[in-house]
């Protein structure tokens, strides 16, 4: 075998305990410890927390809409911090995070807008309004829709991932100008976390902990699909080297 | 009482990362097999 790449892929049959294509035990305990939270979470919700007096049951909506947020606003972060060092180093790992990261925080951010939207329906009496921090964030999912197709439309897989990382690293402005709108515009998007008066908006203390608990299952969630995600990505990256090695080789014709 | 919504909501979520799950599990395997088939490809003509 006289291609360094195809030799690198031959070699070993059989799985490497370090091979990140491969599961191993420390994603598997991270996959129970995420269900096990995430159950805890919907016990939370629907039998721990009190009802809303103001609102009522759908008020409950609310502890997973705010949790698709972190890991969006995490996923999207880490496509900027992917996107730098791609443009810097040119790394495929660092390629490979920043599409793994934009497609899970694609999946969460649009599950955050359809729960905030069929919230809305009862509470503001319309699926969708044209407030501030509503607009951007609609433009953080074309921002990061782009990213992805960038990557099916470009000539080369190089020129996509050079095209996507730009657009990646502009999305931080939107990120940061989503967190900032409900304080510098007026809309009717609550401030419930900290309200512009700087209390909170969760007045009983079991609100507090089920949001909490929301929260840290669901980020966990959101690193256990990103370790999948990153797994996949790496076997994509293998697949294309072997492919390519292939086809320098004499008899690529008959792969 | 609104629980149409509460449910929609929360079924809506469940089954966006259900089929996200699935779909990558599912995309996984298929890049797995296809992996290894090209290996043993590959092991074949290095003999």
């Amino acid at each position: 075998m006289s291609d360094p790449v195809l030799a690198r892929h031959t070699e070993s049959p059989s799985p490497d305990p370090a091979d990140a294509t491969q599961g191993n035990t420390a994603e598997t305990v991270l996959g129970v410890t995420t269900g096990a939270l995430v159950l805890a979470a919907m016990y939370a919700v629907f039998v721990y927390v009190p009802t809303d007096s103001f609102q009522g049951p759908v008020q409950r909506i609310f502890y997973i809409h705010m949790a698709m947020w972190l890991p969006t606003f995490s996923a999207f972060a880490l496509v900027a911090i992917a996107s730098l060092m791609y443009l810097w180093r040119r790394g495929p790992g660092w390629d490979r995070l920043g599409r793994s990261s934009a497609e899970i925080g694609l999946l969460f951010c649009t599950l955050g807008l359809a729960t905030g939207s069929i919230w809305a329906r009862p509470i503001w009496g319309t699926w969708w309004t044209w407030d501030p921090r509503l607009t951007l964030t609609l433009v953080l999912w074309m921002i990061y829709a782009t990213y992805l197709l960038l990557r099916t439309l470009s000539a080369t897989p190089e020129q996509g991932a050079v095209l996507s990382a730009i657009l990646g690293l502009s999305g931080v402005i939107d990120l940061y100008l989503i967190n900032r709108a409900v304080y510098w515009w007026r809309g009717i998007h609550p401030a419930v976390i900290a309200n512009r008066e700087g209390g909170s908006g969760l007045a009983d203390p079991r609100m507090q902990v089920t949001l909490v608990i929301c929260l840290v299952s669901f980020f966990l969630l959101f690193v256990w699909l990103l370790v999948l995600r990153m797994r996949t990505a790496r076997l994509q990256d293998i697949l294309e080297e072997c492919r390519e090695a292939l086809a320098r080789g004499p008899r690529a014709a008959r792969v | 009482m609104n629980l149409g919504f509460l449910f929609a909501a929360y079924a809506v979520v469940w089954i966006g990362v259900l089929v996200y799950v699935f779909g990558l599990a599912r995309r996984s395997r298929n890049l797995e097999r296809e992996v290894e088939e090209l290996r043993q490809l590959l092991s074949r003509r290095q003999q």
